[in-house]
């Protein structure tokens, strides 16, 4: 059965856009097109680890510090930070009086109830996350620090290399333009906010490739 | 990648999801209020017009984590005192939370104050002040003896099933007024006893979850919106510039793959959450607020300053339209033993910065149409347990409502003689609940939520208003 739902035609379709189609069936109920996956949270914090090389892949194990039920039934306000590893998120632990932040705030369904199916919102934390977090930065900052230390590559190469990383693909002339026009403007503005120009390359790299990997382009599938 | 999600993503239902874009929905800068407000309809957490006129528009609710003992604060037992020591006159529930012995007075002495002659211990001096303003609801009972239990129960209605949390169904039913801001904030909620179940939206969109402002093992201070702070300090130039560049990709990705509400939508999370950073540390810095406001709050005290500035950013969330704002005392009101002291201390945390709340909210007018809920997940045995403590008890205990449309200045409901049981217009947290729902304009039979193959309430299949508290 499986194998005949992915081995058809309609799902190994893309998500490509036509207007027609799209004129007849606006909602896709006939499936003129895949529709567009957006990364569960397991993914999508496996992926930004994946991309910086950060994923921990040991199987096995639990990451619990505490004894056996002495954290969920604990009747005192302790918050052991269990979730710094950089094991894939299916090792984390899901503790239902205390869910991981980061679960929450992407639709992660409450472990205490039944659910069918996990809702899908896009709402403003998330987007802070991905702007603000510790988590995307260092992710973030490790893939710069890399496409910086490849002085075999020029600008151009190294962005070919960012978007390789990220969506699988090579970017166009004009994205590799727009990159480059966006580091020298981050650079200004940064030396001028008061960067130490020794910082400038990283943390405008960085920047670059926070943006990339918020874009809508990494976070859904197409 | 998943291969089994073939729910057409622009159903109605996912519709009215994506297009939230959170706190922000379609308030995208530059649009007017009014147009905002056309555009409800397509924002979970837009303004929903109430089933009837309201008299409450937000609620603040005062959480006392670990259960105050009523017949040592606001349910005075003349009668507890003459018969200290002596046996419990009449049976002790066939179900209870640990085994207590004979009668115990209160270590507190009681007075009478204001016009209402509200009698009040004197571990709450500040409060009792203000009496003439509260809403005494003497002969609260609820089911469940243990903390998770009734922790649950007093903000889900269900002391079995995790369900949907009071402030979830209350930012389910009428939005929340201002779109940068989370329409249900918890500060600083406790960890323990079901933690996240407290104000989780459970079956309901997770959009009515609560947002925890730090928790419950932090200061005050600390607490604040998740990611709200960025992790390298960019200044805010160059993260526009960064969130610039972004949009551009997006939008350019947009144009080449065709229209997509859901692209859309994330495109502008990314501004909202922009503006909602922007406000944040508006909001955060309380050193706007005069320093008579501060003090009043006891803000310069080490004692009450952690709960003071709960109370302040309370008053700060609710004037900028946040619909449901919960502070917590976290677990500190469970005195199995050591009640003299411990009872008197936790009062003295708390007792400055409520009285100060419900001065400046009077000041400032906003009283009229803010209800404050105060009180604990069950109240404690007019028995002993051991010399100085008490056992939970749910079968009788205080809890006061003030502000937006109930009676000032009264005392409703009565316990026995000794403040055992609830025994004279009982309430019920099924009747708390469409109560409260029933001040905000909300009819209690009317909001549900189809799940699980059925049509789901707050208040279940309970839940009778206390007309005789209403103003």
């Amino acid at each position: 059965m499986h194998r005949r739902v992915v081995a058809s035609s309609a799902y190994r379709q893309s998500t490509e856009f036509d207007p027609n189609a799209a004129l007849k069936d606006p909602e896709n109920r006939l499936l003129w097109r895949f529709h567009r996956l957006r990364m569960d949270v397991e993914a999508l914090r496996d992926s930004l680890l994946a991309i910086s090389e950060q994923l921990d892949e040991t199987p096995g194990g639990t990451l619990l510090p505490t004894a056996n039920r002495a954290y969920v039934t604990s009747t005192e306000n302790k918050n052991p930070a269990i979730y710094g590893s950089h094991r894939r998120s299916i090792y984390l632990p899901v503790v239902r009086s205390s869910l991981f932040q980061l679960f929450t705030a992407f639709d992660f369904a409450d472990p205490s109830t039944l659910a069918g199916q996990r809702d899908q919102t896009t709402v403003a934390p998330q987007a802070l996350f991905m702007m603000n977090s510790e988590f995307v930065l260092e992710q973030s900052r490790i893939i710069a620090q890399r496409l910086l230390q490849r002085t075999d590559l020029d600008q151009p190469a190294r962005l070919r290399h960012l978007y390789r990383l990220a969506y699988s693909r090579d970017p166009s002339e004009g994205e590799v333009s727009r990159a480059a026009g966006y580091l020298d403007r981050i650079r200004d503005a940064m030396a001028q906010a008061g960067v130490a120009e020794s910082d400038l390359d990283l943390r405008s790299w960085t920047s670059l490739s926070r943006a990339v990997l918020s874009a809508n382009e990494f976070i859904y599938v197409e | 990648m998943r291969c089994n999600t073939f729910t057409p993503v622009s159903n109605r239902r996912d519709f009215l999801k994506v297009s939230a874009a959170g706190f922000g929905g379609l308030a995208l800068a530059g649009l007017a209020a009014e147009e905002v407000r056309a555009d409800a309809k397509a924002n979970p957490l837009g303004e929903k017009p109430p089933h009837f006129q309201p008299k409450a528009r937000r609620v603040i609710f005062l959480f006392m984590h670990g259960g105050p003992s009523q017949v040592d604060t606001f349910d005075y037992k003349p009668l507890l005192e003459r018969d200290h020591g002596k046996p419990l006159p009449f049976a002790k529930p066939r179900v209870f939370s640990a085994p207590t012995g004979n009668l115990l007075k209160s270590p507190f002495k009681f007075q009478q104050y204001g016009q209402s002659g509200t009698w009040v211990s004197e571990i709450f001096p500040h409060i009792a002040g203000r009496v003439d303003d509260l809403c005494m609801i003497n002969g609260m009972h609820g089911s469940n003896s243990r903390h998770g239990g009734a922790l649950l129960e007093l903000h889900t209605g269900s002391d079995t099933f995790v369900r949907p949390s009071l402030g979830s169904w209350i930012t389910y039913g009428l939005g929340t007024e201002n779109q940068d801001l989370p329409g249900f904030i918890t500060m600083c909620p406790t960890l323990s006893h079901g933690g996240v179940n407290a104000f989780s939206s459970s079956f309901l969109p997770a959009v009515y979850s609560g947002t925890p402002l730090g928790n419950a093992s932090i200061p005050s201070e600390q607490a604040e919106i998740p990611f709200i702070a960025n992790a390298e300090q960019q200044s805010r130039r160059v993260q526009r510039l960064e969130l610039d560049l972004l949009r551009e990709m997006n939008t350019e990705q947009l144009i080449a793959t065709g229209p997509d509400s859901t692209l859309e939508s994330r495109i502008e999370s990314f501004e909202l959450a922009f503006r909602m950073q922007s406000a944040a540390p508006d909001l955060q810095d309380i050193s706007s607020e005069s320093e008579a406001t501060q003090k009043l709050y006891g803000l310069d005290q080490p004692a009450t300053k952690n709960f003071g500035r709960q109370c302040l950013m309370a008053r700060r969330f609710i004037e900028r339209g946040v619909r449901f704002v919960q502070c917590t005392h976290s677990y500190k009101w469970d005195q199995h033993g050591n009640l003299k002291a411990d009872h008197a201390k936790n009062a003295m945390e708390v007792d400055q910065p409520i009285a100060a709340l419900l001065m400046d909210l009077k000041s400032r007018g906003l009283l009229e149409d803010t209800l404050i809920l105060w009180g604990g997940e069950f109240g404690r045995t007019p028995v002993a347990q051991g010399d100085d403590g008490r056992d939970h008890n749910p079968q009788g205990y205080t809890m006061w409502l003030a502000g937006a449309g109930v009676k000032p200045g009264i005392q409703y409901g009565k316990t026995d003689d000794y403040g055992y049981y609830a025994v004279e217009d009982k309430v019920h947290l099924h009747d708390l609940h469409a109560t409260m729902l029933h001040l905000l304009g909300l009819d209690h039979l009317k909001l549900t939520y189809k799940y699980a193959g059925r049509d789901f309430r707050l208040t279940d299949v309970h839940g009778e208003i206390v007309h005789d508290i209403l103003a």
